[in-house]
């Protein structure tokens, strides 16, 4: 090669390193999180696909959003003011977006049939005792409330028996408890393991009085998704590796550790929660993502009985797009 | 030097409690062992004049968590520190509102160390 010709080549080399450079560069995805459910279990998906390197694996640029004030009904809000490109949120906030016109629809399943526990103070036994006290429910729309109202239906209570005092999270409602201020609380995990350890009473749980249904899902505006495929097929794969690891039991020790750095609870809480969901199977946690449309639909049947819709019932494909789950390899 | 910014920062928190409103307003103004200082501050246009619904975002390089949250009629936010390990040295804030771009955006770090409140500044011009 001439002196010339090595020259020139060098210059070649030099001008396609930016280009390379940027080829390899990351996508951005700003994921939406509300505040209540930053310490709480319904992280863990998230926190497991960070920790372990699944976004990055990828070529995601995963970052974590948290808008607030928040609240559950505000995560749609956010896709569409720009804060974020994807979001957690709970199906019933979904479909209620959804149908005052929001084009989000959900790209994946992050917890089915979540379990949360009416916790109560130590001298109360019963439901029953429940009749004419405070009682800290979520969202009235929101599917912790509808199913806790089941099981209160179901042990006799109806709704004009409790005073009903609306409290968004787990950590708040759990707060209105030790405060002494609520007489019983819905609780998640890993929060209702530690009222329970120190004394408080699990009066029974929401699974008792309500069927399977989806819970939390990822939703993204189907206009946003349209133009940038590749990211969300790269989160949703991403995802899915991060459900293989929650239930992969030779990786129980870590994402017990991952539970704990992200709630606060000790390893034992955190082991009885992953317990609790798997030792049997309880359908808590997605295999890989995937979304239950029965599941789903009975979601909107919830929420036909709190009063919500009216007229004939939406079909559940409506508020999904799988097309994203099944360019993952999830069937 | 900063002394004035900080008197007043904790008159604001103390006397703005209802303020942060929305459904997590309880959960906000939860005191946790495990907090840091708390954040709070103003975006402004090249007046001075105070910029409502602007979005400010707190960013923790640290934890990959960015806080969005949206200023009030005053202009002002304010934000619990959910860490006391994130220290303000690792915060990247930035403000947006449609129409306006960013011209400067400060942290102010009280000399009086412990958990004294930390003001943030914006400023942003009319595009």
């Amino acid at each position: 090669m001439t002196r010339s010709a090595g020259v020139r080549c060098i210059v070649f080399l030099a001008l396609l390193a930016p280009a390379c450079a940027f080829a390899e560069q990351d996508i951005v995805l700003r994921y939406g999180m509300a505040i209540s459910a930053q310490k709480s279990i319904y992280s863990l998906p998230i926190a497991v696909a960070e920790r372990e390197g699944l976004f990055r694996r990828e070529g995601l640029d995963f970052r974590l959003v948290i808008p607030l004030p928040g609240g559950s009904d505000k995560m749609i809000d956010a896709l569409h003011d720009d804060t974020v490109d994807v979001t957690h949120v709970a199906t019933p906030f979904l479909v209620r977006a959804a149908l005052a016109g929001s084009d989000a629809v959900a790209i994946a399943a992050e917890f089915n049939n979540p379990i949360y526990s009416l916790v109560a103070r130590p001298d109360i036994t019963k439901i029953g005792e429940l009749k004419g006290q405070v009682v800290g429910l979520a969202d009235p729309g929101g599917s912790i409330t509808l199913s806790i109202r089941k099981l209160l239906e179901l042990r006799g209570l109806r709704e004009g028996d409790i005073q009903v005092r609306t409290i968004e999270g787990t950590p708040a409602r759990l707060s209105c408890l030790q405060r002494g201020e609520c007489a019983a609380v819905p609780l998640g995990q890993p929060q209702d393991l530690v009222a329970a350890s120190e004394g408080y009473r699990v009066l029974g749980l929401s699974t008792e009085a309500v069927p399977q249904f989806v819970y939390t899902v990822t939703a993204v505006r189907r206009s946003w998704a349209a133009a940038h495929p590749d990211a969300v097929v790269r989160y949703v794969r991403a995802l899915g590796a991060a459900f293989a690891v929650i239930r992969d039991p030779t990786r129980r020790d870590r994402v017990v550790e991952i539970i704990v750095e992200t709630t606060g609870v000790t390893p034992e809480i955190a082991r009885g929660t992953l317990a609790l969901y798997f030792e049997p199977e309880r359908n808590v946690v997605p295999m890989r993502g995937e979304i239950d449309l029965e599941g789903f639909a009975r979601v909107i049947d919830f929420m036909a009985e709190a009063g919500q819709l009216k007229g004939p019932l939406p079909a559940a494909g409506r508020f999904v797009e799988t097309r994203y789950l099944r360019e993952a390899g999830v069937r | 030097m900063w002394r004035l910014p900080i008197a007043l920062a904790c008159l604001v928190l103390g006397a703005s409690s209802a303020w942060a409103g929305g459904e997590n307003a309880d959960l906000m103004d939860e005191h946790s062992e495990d907090e840091g200082p708390p954040y709070f501050g103003f975006v402004r246009d090249v007046r001075g004049n105070p910029l409502k619904d602007a979005k400010v975002s707190l960013k923790f390089a640290k934890a990959n968590i960015t806080y969005v949250i949206q200023t009030n009629v005053l202009g002002m936010y304010r934000m619990r520190n959910p860490n006391k390990d994130w220290k303000p040295e690792d915060l990247t804030i930035s403000c947006a509102k449609e129409g306006y771009r960013q011209t400067r955006a400060l942290r102010r770090t009280a000399n009086v160390g412990g958990n004294a409140a930390i003001e943030t500044e914006c400023q942003m011009q009319k595009e």
